[in-house]
């Protein structure tokens, strides 16, 4: 196994790594001011060079690539409370995703790139949400399920899993895309933040 | 002539040989050995007797600055232990959490005594360097909670040097949601969860 220091200019703690889908890429957040306010950072592998894709005082994490490596969606407080944002993987074309509520995080693209998952704080709970792109609208798709967060999909596009619960009960759960289905997977507690893969 | 020469010799003669033939007294016995022996025997004794003397004063000495010594460092060790008793006391009553509201990192107005206690502490014990923890409840995503604990603890730190603490001697962390103070789903608990801890480091 190979470490490769990350570059840069700058030395605040660095979380939340999220690899390009090529594999040679990977973007992640990093603290950049004595405030504490985080920006998304891409390490370009090959060259070994950081490129900061962010430049707001305040909170934007949560990379995530597109199927196809040209786009990255994350959350921002830019506006106050979090928010799902889209840029380049450049750092241009920045614009906002979501517009209803006042916390939208965790976004998670789609295999197609068609849609993009996120959680909102919806009348006080954390709910599972779906953004399509070519729509232009979102969709609630989790109901009554107290913070329900981390969602990936599967490779067909057809169900999200995620975790919901308290901390330590956390367990994992998958619903289709009309949230009429959510099933209970497996009996596992303390779970989250799953990945959904193709079997080999 | 003659005769009269003869006769005192004869008289002394006489005379010796009456000195001669009475018994003579006895000469006094003076044993210079067994004297010197004892005049040496003396002086090693007294000899003996002042290095003995010497050895149990320099004992005593010893012994005394041996005692001085223990209670001196007695008296360091419990002057330390007292220090660092005041210290931990100290340290205790002044690094007390503080809270925040939901999704914000601002310094509560209810909180800024806390820190300014925390600053005092700081200003009073050099040797006190202090890591501040960030941490959110349990809503929200671990990505988001960590950037936002972060900034929290970062608040906190900012409030502390305009407070006059050197920076150097603040450090942060996030938690994020990992790490919980309390048990629980009520507002009250995520009150509790949503704060900065300050720990010595």
């Amino acid at each position: 196994m190979k470490l490769a220091p990350m570059g840069g200019q700058y030395t605040g703690h660095v979380y939340a790594p999220a690899w390009s889908p090529d594999g040679k890429r990977l973007a992640y957040t990093q603290v950049t001011s004595r405030s504490g306010d985080t920006d998304i950072m891409v390490l370009d592998l090959g060259s070994g060079k950081v490129r900061r894709l962010t430049f707001t005082n305040c909170l934007n994490t949560g990379a995530s690539w597109n199927p196809s490596g040209t786009q990255i969606a994350f959350e921002s407080d830019r506006d106050g409370g979090p928010q799902i944002f889209l840029m380049e993987a450049d750092g241009s074309n920045m614009r906002r995703l979501t517009q209803k509520g006042n916390y939208n995080t965790s976004p998670c693209w789609s295999p197609s790139g068609s849609m993009i998952a996120f959680v909102a704080r919806f009348e006080g709970k954390f709910d599972l949400f779906v953004y399509k792109l070519g729509e232009g609208k979102d969709y609630q798709i989790t109901t009554g399920i107290s913070s329900s967060e981390n969602p990936a999909w599967s490779p067909d596009e057809r169900r999200l899993v995620f975790s919901s619960g308290s901390l330590a009960g956390k367990r994992l759960f998958t619903t289709d895309l009309s949230g009429n289905q959510t099933l209970p997977f497996g009996n596992l507690t303390g779970c989250e933040m799953p990945e959904w893969t193709r079997s080999r | 002539m003659r005769l009269r020469t003869i006769i005192p010799l004869s008289l002394l003669v006489t005379l010796g040989a009456g000195v001669a033939c009475k018994k003579p007294a006895p000469a006094p016995t003076v044993d210079l050995a067994a004297e010197e022996a004892k005049r040496k025997a003396e002086a090693e004794e007294a000899r003996r007797k002042a290095e003995e003397d010497k050895r149990k004063a320099e004992a005593e000495a010893a012994r005394l600055k041996q005692e001085e010594e223990a209670k001196r460092k007695a008296e360091a060790e419990e002057a330390r232990r007292k220090a660092e008793a005041d210290f931990q006391a100290a340290a205790k009553a002044a690094l007390v959490d503080i809270n925040f509201a939901f999704d914000k990192s601002g310094i509560r107005d209810e909180d800024k005594a806390k820190l300014e206690g925390i600053a005092e502490f700081m200003k009073k014990f050099a040797q006190a360097n202090v890591k501040i923890e960030g941490h959110c409840d349990e809503r929200g995503t671990v990505e988001y909670n960590l950037a936002l604990g972060e900034r929290r603890a970062a608040a906190a730190q900012a409030y502390l040097t305009n407070l006059g603490v050197a920076a150097g001697r603040l450090s942060t962390i996030s938690f994020g949601k990992e790490r919980p103070k309390v048990e629980g789903h009520s507002e009250a608990s995520f009150l509790a969860n949503r704060r900065a801890e300050f720990k010595l480091q």
